[in-house]
């Protein structure tokens, strides 16, 4: 690396979010929709709609986390997803990461269960509805970030778009040699880039999600590659807890319990 | 650029190796956003703690008590890390249990006793947490 690329890289990493806003921000056009560059637009919108015409597909997903340690210091944490889908309503999901327990979730259009195997313990819900429904339902009933969330589910419902106020075309990227439309966003909290193959299959192959409430902007990313005929079984998306296991409960988000409670106080209200 | 940011690493990377034994040095504050659309944020207790301190934490934006830990480091955005294992609180959550726990089942689910303290495991954020109940 040259001295003026190593400049141009630390200044980018800086100032994107700068970068962003400053993209369609012209002196005749101060409205803030125009900040987003609708090719950028266009560009997640045909991905959305290619991901929703597929019946199935195996993912995985090779993740980089950084943290934060209470400590000082940011470190990065590796880990992987594995994910098989069918539509509408049929998940199987591992997720593994450092420094926490392997992870896998079932959905059978029924319910959605999740299993720990090093703890023993798994959890279910009784859910109906599509994957991208369930997704969003658990995300914030339970407050828990559905891995690959973003894409299987947020992409799928057009939703993705919803909080970002800036985005622009960054130019041609590639991934794993495949070449992308690499795509930049800013919303309160965080940039993220996007890149999606260019061609037939507009799939998702790459994201990067920067934190920029914290002063060393830790980074998430997810390299994504896709099996578009994947194998599935009838047994892929049911879950049987083993003899012996513990059933525990998930957490719900103290917000949404609340609103549960005062909802359930003003009906008892109405009906005396 | 990178000469200023070698330096620093180091000196944080330093704060961590003298921070003191039987802290849980290795604990994150959680705070990296994994997704776009769905920011848990400030998720400060899920996943960091491996000793058995309770304590309060008042700046949690979901509500819940936090598990304790030691930190060396400055005070994270107003979180109250106490040294001293006091009384523990119902509703406190920890990450880990204490030694010497007995298992109960109650109604299909599962507690532990451990020196007549109840926890309830549950599935918090992305991990398993332990919350103090009462007697169930």
């Amino acid at each position: 690396m040259n001295r003026t690329s190593k400049v141009t890289a630390a200044v980018g990493a800086i100032s994107m979010s700068i970068l962003l806003v400053a993209a369609g921000s012209g002196a005749d056009e101060p409205k803030a929709a125009q900040a987003i560059d609708p090719e950028a637009v266009a560009a997640v919108e045909r991905m959305g709609a290619y991901l929703k015409t597929l019946p199935a597909y195996s993912v995985r997903a090779e993740t980089a986390t950084d943290e934060v340690l209470i400590a000082g210091p940011k470190v990065q944490y590796g880990g992987a997803i594995d994910a098989t889908y069918r539509a509408p309503d049929g998940l199987w999901m591992r997720v593994v990461r450092d420094e926490r327990d392997d992870q896998q979730f079932f959905y059978d259009g029924k319910s959605l269960s999740l299993w720990i195997e090093a703890k023993q313990s798994w959890a279910s819900v009784a859910t109906t509805g599509t994957l991208p429904e369930t997704i969003t339902l658990v995300e914030s009933k339970y407050d828990v970030t559905f891995p690959l969330g973003d894409l299987v589910a947020g992409a799928v419902l057009n939703t993705l778009l919803r909080d970002v106020k800036a985005g622009i075309v960054i130019g041609t990227g590639r991934v794993a040699g495949v070449e992308c439309d690499h795509l930049g966003f800013h919303q309160d909290g965080a940039d993220w880039q996007l890149w999606v193959e260019k061609g037939e299959r507009p799939l998702p192959r790459k994201l990067v999600i920067t934190t920029l409430g914290e002063p060393s902007q830790p980074q998430h990313s997810e390299v994504l590659t896709w099996d578009l005929s994947p194998k599935i079984d009838a047994a892929t998306f049911s879950f049987t807890p083993p003899a012996g296991a513990q059933r525990i409960e998930i957490a719900e988000r103290q917000a949404a319990k609340a609103a549960a409670v005062t909802k359930k106080a003003v009906a008892k209200k109405e009906v005396k | 650029m990178k000469r200023v940011t070698v330096p620093l690493l180091a000196v944080s990377l330093l704060a961590l190796a003298v921070a003191p034994v039987g802290a849980d040095r290795m604990a994150a504050r959680n705070t990296t956003r994994t997704s776009i659309q769905h920011n848990s944020g400030g998720r400060s207790n899920v996943n960091v703690n491996r000793n058995t301190n309770v304590n309060v934490n008042v700046n949690n934006n979901r509500g819940y008590y936090g598990g304790g830990y030691y930190h060396s480091g400055p005070s994270v955005g107003g979180v109250i890390a106490a040294t001293v294992a006091t009384a523990i609180v119902v509703g406190a959550i920890v990450n880990t249990l204490p030694p010497n726990c007995t298992t109960l089942m109650m109604n299909g689910l599962t507690y532990q006793n451990c020196g007549g303290t109840y926890y309830q495991p549950q599935y918090q954020g992305s991990s398993v947490t332990y919350v103090v109940v009462n007697h169930p």
